[in-house]
Order: structure tokens, then C-alpha cells, then sequence
């Protein structure tokens, strides 16, 4: 030891470093960002956690770890937005806690019911949400949990910086009073951000051309019986440690009712329907209702929202709620039809009822009805296409045209926008399906080069100087967002067009704004087989009369 | 094993320091040796049995070769050539065997096999730490060559799998000492040393490897960058790179110097060179010393006409490129290195060597900023994955079909939305978290505005430019060798440890360890 050296350096080392942990430790458990300390919500400090979201796959069992619930709920983002258990409280369901996790399959929900039965012996309810898409995935691998897989995400939740930063913006969030990010609430279940915009809203075109595009890819829709067995199992799980099991088939949206029956796929539903009912305590809330058939967005005044859902496939807490009531059996201001339990005896009587309730609803939707079959029809190009969309009739594209492009003016509508540089947007995919092409991006205008930009007025889509289409920007982009700062507007974009058949068509976007500009939106992205035209990205910065886009 | 692992730091480094500390009081100072031998080889085959395989058959190999070469009297030279091209075959097919299958089956059309072979960790550093021993040993300045002595000096895990490329005669002789002096200054110089450099890696490196990574993906994914965040990515890459290899090497400082050695230091502040070569003087010293020694000199070194230096010097460079990847990148940045070495010699041989102009401070930041913004260009080359990839890169930096309002206007939009509004710059809520960086598809502008890139690579400048490197904090306290010839600093250097300097490198452990809670490897792991 010399006098360099202080003979308590290490001492004060080792007791600082308790002393720093402590401090972090002591803050993070106090604004608890995750909610896993349980200290109190203060308002204003820590009450809101958005920092929680997102985070089920790893929170949710040290949940359950931490609070011993005696009835647990299973599934997917549909349970996990729309089943708020603590309606529960007062019944003999109670501690009750919701956890479903997004996009979960069955065969992984499985796994985490052994789980959860290994570190929580008090479970005596299960209840597994089912819908139709998780009865079509096949055998796929799902590692085995154990108690020691607890551990994995101790110290990133407990003490990593990212908690730490979370903490932080918990703090100030809450400080600024805000609630426009998404969180979880302690039973479970999702809370949306405020003003709720949907990921995917109630827009007839949206969705059926959506739906339309998705099923373009899928030969064929097929019940497996992995996921059949792996309820079985759950059965003979629960039954092995004295809990009741029961199966929700969660409510489905008439819109999505109507896209299987109209691509031929309703058979699906009662191929479901009939296996499941051999089960047991199989309950369904796909009845036909007021609270099903509430009308959507579109239908409502503008600002308007929906009570019972979200979008077209999650329900709400509003109507969750009132299920979860007709399940445990609480009296509640529900339809009598609400949560009816299939059986053997009953089921053809249930898939009757609902087919009749669609029949009802689509006389009265002819909108909707209407834009789905238009999307079947545009998307339906070939055999194939025409095959897997439920063979509707072709689309004559020549009713399509909505303005032209001549020199340095695009006409629209019967309006002119004059052609300019600027940052328009980006072309980020181009899919094509022989004479389709799906275009997906972004758009703003930036015209002004501040931030926040303004939204752009729609999208105009030229195919050989004629416009084909325009559409306008209709999902949120987060990056987007940040990068402009444009605020609560839509900028990301889809578009779908039919090219010409008898030569190689040359294709561009442009950014429609306010103040009657048109402004190329860039894409670099080679789109192989197709001359989709290339414009870089220096290019549109630049936009002078020489450059490609002309 | 990683350093900046909690395997590495709260189980394997306290229990091999307590063992250390019980028996290196023991008379026999060679079971101290042993133990660190052995807990050296746990700590290499933590990567892999196999790594450890064929780590132990080298040694064995090398250690035969050189007492041979310490016993015999003649046909030395033949036995210096067999050992070295053992050394070299071996690391060239783990190496360099699929990548110069590809080159062959490009360029002559064969169908070699390309094989795709896991290289063992650390190979590029103790091959050179064997061939640097043999040739010691060949030229008579390594005299003594015990197996037990050799084992500890290939294997002594902090310089074992990332450098610092060491000589036998800078760690051998110290052994005696370091194990025989009492061990509590060692200690505690060596914890604050592992902990800056723990700091620097987990904290700064990986901080900058955020955007970095994020730039490089959206040019792998295709997508274009406004030139704003071109330079970003670029920048952002050259610090990541310098603190995490500058990071490992100090903590490989301070874990020798916690066992009572003192290894030659590796980095000193090369961003503050005026000049390519002084660059060269202060980044991977022990690499540079290496190729100076064992390559440069005998092929001429300075004492050839100018033209033969800059050929010997670009051939040292490529070579040098070459060892740090078997790819045409890593090639084409040891030849900018070698050119821009070349010129600057040749430059140095003219009025402009002489300038007295040149020592002034404006010249010399000057100076500074020119030699940053090329090391910093060539980095384009070592990160980039082909070298078309780090042509589009360069084309994005250099968008020579841009008008300058354009690229003016792209670093406003950079500058005000990351210096516009202190509120918002310094509002967390507002920064994209780093999972979102990518890789899905981003605006060009994207990385220009993400906060908070522009803060934190401000932050890190300052720190590089202005703040002494962790010798010089620590030069009070003979941190590392080779020292001589570097500038001393006055400020911020560490008078005495005691306890403000204790909880202040308390907290950067702290800090450290929160950030440790995802593993990231050390880039140099791959060379």
C-alpha cells in the first residue's frame, strides 16, 4: 500500500457501489415502470405505465408468480385487449388475472398454462380464448418452460438501464399527465392510448382490401389437429390439478363473419364449431346482438367511437366485460344470447342462428358488403387469385381512370396540382400479383421543410401519365412521427392498382398538398420484372425539371 | 467467456482473485502461475472445447519449436520458417480457406469447396504473439524459454483473445514481482482502469452501435440515406469501433495490472492525431509495433527511396487489412491506410514536413479534423459487408448528383431537430427507442432525426476530443507500458485513489452493469 493509493479505496469501491445500486433500485422500484414492485400509483409520479406494454410475454408470468391468481385467462391480443377480470371481484373467481398475450398460439398457450400451474398451485379456473385462426396453425415448436425461466428476464426488468430509462419516462409522462401511449393494466388487459386511433380501423376498402391481399397468399384455410389436441390437453391439465376448463370462442365482428363466408371459408367455422363442442365447457359470443352488430366507425359522426370494439377483430372491455359476467354467471345488462355454451345437441342450432344473424346484418351493410366484393373482384386477375378469393367477376380497369398527368400539372378529379420537388414521401414494398400492384409507404407534406410536417391530402397513383387512383394515408407510422413530427395525422399508405396488360407500364406516386402541389414520393426499391419507376432519393430532394421524374 | 459478462464479473473474476491472493503468498510463485494458467484456459474454453483444442495444440507446437530454436546451433533459419508457416497455415485455414476458395473459383472458375469454418477466438492475436516469440527467440533477444513461463504468457486471459499482442519479454520478467509484491495498490489501480473500460464499452461502444447498426442495416435492406444520417451511420461506427476495442483493451489493462502486470498500452487518443501516421502511432500500438517490426523493417522500412517505402508501406497495410478479415473490404481499407501513410510520408519529406505552420493550433485542429474525417471515411470499408455496399455508402455520403442547397438542407432538418428545441432534445418520451431503429423500413432521413443521435454523438465527441484518455488519467500510477513519447496531462489525471475517485468509478461500474442486461460480443472478437 502506498500513499497513491488510499487503504480505503476499496472499501468506499465496494460500499459505493452498493450505495449507487441502492439508489437506482430504491427509484426504479419507486416509479416502478413495470408495475412488478406493486408500490403504490401515485398520480402525476408513476399511475400510468406505459413502459408496460409490450412486455407480456415477459411480465406476465412473474405476475402470476407474484400474485397467486386462482383464475386465469389465456389467449390472444383479443383476450389480452378486451377482458378486464376485475368485474370478476366478488365472485368466487376472484384473484382473477388476464394472461393472454399477443398473436399467442395455442400450443404456446399450453406451455405456459403448465407453467403457470408449476408456480402457481392456487389456479382452480382456466379459461382459453379460441378463435379461428389459431385452430389453422399447424404443429410448431414451443420451448418448454421451467421455474428457472423465470430468472431470464430478472435482471432487465429489475435492474438494467432500459428499466432505468423507463422509470424516467414513466416520471415524466405521468408528470405531464399524458395517456397518448398504450399500457396494461395490473389484471392484465390492454388500456389504449388516448386519442385511441386503431392499427387497423373500421374502413370498408381498407379492410376488404387488406383481407383480399392477405388471402392472395393463403391457398386454402384448413382446421389442424394439433391445436385440437393441445386443448385436450389443457383439458386433462387442468383437470389433473382440480381446475375447471373452459374455452371462449371470443366475438367475431360481422365484417369478419361476412369475408369467410364470402371467400367460401364459413364451412371453417363450423368445422370448429362441431370439434370444439365435444369438449366441455365450450362457450361462444359470436351471437348476433346489439352488441356485435353496433355500428361501426364509418357509420358513426366523425369523431365518434365505438363502445364494444376496438377494430374489426378486437372487442372491447365494454363488451368483455359483460361476457365475462354471463361466464361467472353475474347478473349484468347483457342480450340473453350473449355467451351461450355449445354442446352436441345445441351446435347446429348456433351455427344456424349466427348464419341467419350475418343474412340480417348484410341486408342492412350493404356498404360494407359492397366494398368487399368490389376488393375480391379488383384483386381476382387470374385463375388463381380468382380461385382463392371465392371466384367473383372480373373488374373492367378502364373505369378506373381519375385524371392525367400532362406536363407539369396532374390533374385530379378535375383538379390541377402543379408537379414540384420535396420530400413527398418513400415507396418502402411493391408487390405485384400479375396486373396488381400493392404499393405500400409513407407521405407527407413538406413543402415547407418545418417540423411538423402537414399530412399529405392524398396519394395519386400514375400509371403511363394516367391516374389511376388516389388514396389517402390511413395507418399511423411511429417513425414517421418522429422523424417529421407529424403528429396525430395518418402517413403510411397502401395502395392497390391494376396495370395495363399489353405493355411495360411506368408507374409513380406523388404527395397531393393543401396548396394544390404534387410532389414526388421516392422509391429506390428495384421491383423485379416490372419498370416501377426508380427515383432516388436525391432525386426528389432535388425535383428540377431535368431530373428522372419527368 | 466475455468480460462484460456477470459470469465474468461477479463469478469468475472475485473467485480466481481470491484464489490468487491465498496462494501467491505460497514460497513457490509457480502455483500462482498455474492457477492463472488454468483459470485462463476455463475462461477460453467458455467460447468452446474445440477453440481450446486447438489454442493448446499451437502452444504446444510453438513452445517445441522454440527451444529447439534456443538449443540449436545451426539450421536455425529453416526451423524459424517451419514455425512461422505452422503459425500461418494454421490461422490461413481457419481464416482465409473459403475465402480464398471463393477468389479461386471467381476468378479461374474451379469448384473448390468453400468452407465455412468457426474461427477460434483470439486466433489472429496469439498467432502473432507466437511468430513475434520465434523470431525473438531467433534473433537472440529471448534467451530462455520455459513451458511453464510460456504457458502463462499465451494464455493469461486478459490480453488472450483481443490483444494487446504482447512480447515474451514484456510479461515474463514481471512475473516474479507481481506475484511476490503485495497485491492492494495492483488491485485497486486495475479495478478503476476495468471499470472506465467496462464503462467505455458497454455504455459508449454500444451506444453508438445503435445507430450505427441502424444506418448499415437500411443500406443492407436497400433503402436510401439522406446525407445527414449517411454521416451519422459513419461517425457513429467510428466511435463504436474505438470504444469497444479501446474499451476491451484498457479493461485488459486493468485486469493484468489487478494480478500485479503491467501490459503495453494499445490506445491513446488516436481521433487527436494531426496526422495519418501519428494515427497509426496510437491505434492497435501493439498491432502497428507488430507489423513495424516484423514486416516494415525487414522489408526496408525507411531506409529505402521514398517510392519503396510507400510500396512497402501499402504492402504492410494490406497485409494488415487482411488480418483483421478474410474480405476484400478489410483489404481495400489496409490499402487506403497504406496510401494515405505513403502520401503523408511523402508530404513529410517536403517544405510541408518543415512548416512551422503546422505546429500552430489552428493547423493542428485542422490537422485533427482532416485525419478524423478520413480514418473515419475508411471505417465505410472495414464496416461495410462487400464492396459495393460501402460504395453505395460512400455514394450516399458524397451524393455528387446533389445540389449543395439540397445537402445543406438535409443537415438543417439534422440540426434542428436535434438541437432545435433543448425541451424536446432532452424529453426522453421523444426518443425512438433503439429496438424501433430498425430493421424495418425508415424515412432516408430517418437516423437525421431520430433523437437523441445528434446529443449523444456530441456527447461522445466532446468526451473523445477533450477528455484525456484512461492512461492519462491514471499516468500517476504506471498504468501500462510503453508510455514514452505520449503527452502527459495535467488535468483530470488522478492525483491519489481515494474515496471521491472511488464512488465516481463506483457509479461508472454501476452504470455499467445496468447496461449489461443484453450481451453484446466485442467486435475484435472476429478478427
Amino acid at each position: 500500500m502506498t500513499n497513491q493509493v488510499s487503504s480505503h479505496f476499496l472499501r468506499i469501491f465496494i460500499t459505493g457501489i452498493i450505495l449507487w445500486v441502492v439508489i437506482f433500485t430504491a427509484f426504479m422500484a419507486f416509479i416502478d415502470p413495470y408495475g412488478l414492485w406493486n408500490t403504490p400509483k401515485i398520480e402525476h409520479i408513476n399511475a400510468y405505465k406505459p413502459a408496460r406494454a409490450n412486455l407480456d410475454r415477459q411480465i406476465k408470468p412473474l405476475e402470476v408468480l407474484r400474485d397467486q391468481p386462482r383464475t386465469i385467462f389465456l389467449g390472444t391480443s383479443r383476450a389480452q385487449q378486451g377482458l378486464d377480470v376485475s368485474v370478476l371481484d366478488g365472485t368466487e373467481y376472484v384473484p382473477a388475472y388476464n394472461a393472454s398475450i399477443p398473436a399467442g398460439t395455442i400450443l404456446e398457450n399450453e406451455v405456459l398454462l403448465n407453467h403457470y400451474f408449476e408456480i402457481d398451485p392456487s389456479i382452480k379456473h382456466v379459461v382459453m380464448e379460441v378463435f379461428l385462426y389459431q385452430m389453422i396453425v399447424g404443429p410448431h415448436s414451443v420451448k418448454q418452460r421451467s421455474v428457472w425461466d423465470l430468472t431470464d428476464n430478472l435482471m432487465p426488468l429489475f435492474f438494467s438501464a432500459g428499466t432505468l430509462e423507463n422509470s424516467f419516462v414513466t416520471l415524466l409522462v405521468n408528470y405531464q399527465g399524458r395517456r397518448d401511449l398504450p399500457s396494461i393494466d395490473a389484471r392484465g388487459h390492454w388500456i389504449p392510448p388516448e386519442p385511441y386511433i386503431a392499427a387497423m380501423p373500421f374502413d370498408p376498402s381498407a379492410y376488404s382490401d387488406g383481407m383480399a391481399e392477405i388471402h392472395l397468399k393463403i391457398s386454402d384455410l384448413q382446421i389442424q389437429d394439433s391445436p385440437l389436441q393441445a386443448l385436450i390437453r389443457m383439458r386433462d391439465a387442468c383437470k389433473k390439478h382440480n381446475a375447471t376448463f373452459s374455452i371462449l370462442l371470443a366475438p367475431n365482428h360481422p365484417w369478419d363473419d361476412y369475408r369467410l363466408l364470402s371467400l367460401g371459408y364459413w364451412s371453417r367455422i363450423e368445422a370448429m364449431y362441431r370439434k370444439l363442442s365435444d369438449l366441455g365447457n365450450v362457450y361462444s359470443a359470436s351471437q348476433y346482438n346489439y352488441f356485435l352488430t353496433e355500428p361501426t366507425t364509418d357509420q358513426l359522426p366523425e369523431g365518434k367511437r365505438m363502445k364494444y370494439w376496438y377494430d374489426p377483430v378486437h372487442f372491447s372491455p365494454n363488451l368483455g366485460r359483460e361476457i365475462l359476467k354471463a361466464w361467472a354467471g353475474v347478473e349484468g345488462d347483457y342480450p340473453q344470447n350473449l355467451l351461450i355454451k355449445i354442446t352436441p345437441e345445441n351446435v347446429e342450432r348456433v351455427l344456424k342462428d349466427r348464419m341467419t344473424g350475418l343474412k340480417n346484418w348484410m341486408q342492412e351493410n350493404r356498404k360494407f358488403v359492397d366494398a368487399f366484393e368490389k376488393s375480391r373482384r379488383f384483386y381476382c386477375t387470374d385463375e388463381q387469385s380468382c380461385k382463392r378469393l371465392g371466384q367473383p367477376k372480373k373488374l373492367n380497369p378502364a373505369a378506373m381512370q381519375r385524371g392525367l398527368l400532362t406536363g407539369d400539372v396532374l390533374k385530379v378529379d378535375g383538379v390541377n396540382f402543379q408537379l414540384r420537388g420535396g420530400i413527398g414521401g418513400s415507396v418502402e414494398s411493391v408487390k405485384s400479383f400479375d396486373h396488381i400492384l400493392i404499393v405500400c409507404g409513407w407521405a407527407i407534406d413538406d413543402r415547407k421543410g418545418v417540423r411538423p410536417a402537414d399530412p399529405a391530402t392524398g396519394i395519386a397513383v400514375v400509371v403511363n401519365n394516367v391516374v389511376v387512383d388516389v388514396v389517402l394515408a390511413h395507418y399511423r407510422r411511429s417513425d414517421i412521427e418522429t422523424a417529421f413530427g407529424t403528429g396525430e395525422h395518418f402517413t403510411g399508405f397502401r395502395a392497390a392498382f391494376q396495370t395495363p396488360t399489353d405493355q411495360v407500364p411506368r408507374v409513380r406516386l406523388f404527395a397531393l398538398t393543401k396548396e394544390r402541389y404534387a410532389v414526388p414520393i421516392s422509391n429506390s426499391t428495384p421491383v423485379e420484372g416490372l419498370e416501377f419507376t426508380q427515383v432516388p432519393f436525391p432525386a426528389v430532394l432535388t425535383g428540377t425539371p431535368t431530373s428522372p421524374l419527368r | 467467456m466475455l468480460f462484460n459478462s456477470y459470469i465474468f464479473i461477479f463469478a469468475f473474476l472475485p473467485i480466481l482473485y481470491a484464489l490468487y491472493a491465498y496462494v501467491r503468498r505460497w514460497p513457490d510463485h509457480r502455483i500462482a502461475m498455474a492457477l492463472l494458467i488454468a483459470a485462463s484456459l476455463v475462461f477460453y474454453a467458455w467460447g468452446g472445447w474445440f477453440f481450446l483444442q486447438v489454442f493448446v495444440m499451437m502452444m504446444a507446437v510453438n513452445v517445441a519449436v522454440g527451444q529447439w530454436l534456443l538449443r540449436a546451433r545451426s539450421g536455425r533459419r529453416p526451423l524459424l520458417v517451419f514455425g512461422i508457416s505452422v503459425n500461418l497455415a494454421v490461422l490461413g485455414y481457419f481464416k482465409y480457406a473459403g475465402f480464398l476458395a471463393g477468389n479461386l473459383n471467381t476468378v479461374l472458375g474451379t469448384n473448390f469447396p468453400i468452407l465455412h469454418l468457426i474461427l477460434p477466438i483470439g486466433i489472429s492475436f496469439y498467432t502473432f504473439m507466437n511468430i513475434a516469440l520465434l523470431v525473438d527467440i531467433y534473433r537472440g533477444q529471448v534467451k530462455h524459454l520455459s513451458v511453464i513461463e510460456y504457458c502463462f504468457f499465451m494464455s493469461f486471459f486478459p490480453h488472450l483473445v483481443a490483444g494487446p499482442i504482447l512480447h515474451h519479454s514484456e510479461l515474463v520478467p514481471q512475473i516474479n514481482s507481481a506475484i511476490r509484491r503485495p497485491g492492494y495498490d495492483d488491485l485497486c489501480i486495475g479495478l478503476g482502469i476495468f471499470c472506465i473500460g467496462l464503462f467505455k464499452k458497454i455504455v459508449v461502444a454500444d451506444g453508438c452501435a445503435v445507430y450505427a447498426d441502424a444506418g448499415y442495416s437500411m443500406l443492407q435492406a436497400g433503402q436510401a440515406l439522406d446525407p445527414a444520417s449517411a454521416w451519422i451511420t459513419a461517425i457513429a461506427y467510428a466511435f463504436q469501433i474505438y470504444y469497444d476495442f479501446s474499451g476491451y483493451s484498457d479493461m485488459a489493462i486493468g485486469l493484468a495490472r489487478m494480478f500485479g502486470f503491467v501490459i503495453p498500452v494499445n490506445f491513446f487518443s488516436p481521433y487527436r492525431s494531426v496526422n495519418i501516421i501519428e494515427f497509426w502511432r496510437r491505434w492497435h500500438i501493439t498491432l502497428s509495433r507488430f507489423l513495424r517490426d516484423y514486416l516494415y523493417i525487414p522489408l526496408g522500412g525507411g531506409r529505402v527511396g521514398p517510392l519503396h517505402q510507400a510500396v512497402n508501406l501499402v504492402v504492410v497495410m494490406l497485409l494488415g487489412g487482411l488480418w483483421h478479415g478474410a474480405n476484400w473490404t478489410f483489404v481495400a481499407w489496409g490499402g487506403v491506410h497504406g496510401v494515405l501513410l505513403s502520401v503523408t510520408h511523402l508530404a513529410g519529406k517536403t517544405f510541408l514536413g518543415r512548416s512551422p505552420l503546422l505546429s500552430r493550433p489552428l493547423a493542428r485542429a485542422f490537422g485533427i479534423g482532416l485525419t478524423f474525417m478520413l480514418v473515419t471515411l475508411a471505417w465505410v470499408l472495414f464496416r461495410s459487408s462487400s464492396l459495393g455496399e460501402a460504395g453505395r455508402m460512400i455514394g450516399f455520403l458524397f451524393p455528387l448528383g446533389l445540389s449543395p442547397v439540397t445537402v445543406l438542407h438535409s443537415f438543417r432538418v439534422f440540426l434542428a431537430h436535434q438541437f432545435g428545441n433543448p425541451l424536446i432534445v432532452l424529453d426522453p418520451t421523444t426518443w425512438a427507442p433503439a429496438r424501433e431503429l430498425w430493421p424495418q423500413p425508415l424515412p432516408p432521413d430517418f437516423l437525421a432525426t431520430a433523437r437523441p443521435v445528434g446529443l449523444w454523438l456530441a456527447i461522445v465527441a466532446a468526451g473523445t476530443f477533450l477528455l484525456p484518455n484512461t492512461v492519462q488519467m491514471f499516468e500517476r500510477f504506471s498504468p501500462a507500458l510503453g508510455l514514452q513519447g505520449f503527452p502527459t496531462t495535467s488535468w483530470f489525471s488522478l492525483r491519489r485513489l481515494g474515496p471521491i475517485s472511488a464512488i465516481a468509478i463506483a457509479l461508472l461500474f454501476v452504470i455499467a452493469v445496468l447496461h449489461l442486461s443484453r450481451i453484446s460480443p466485442f467486435l475484435y472478437f472476429q478478427f
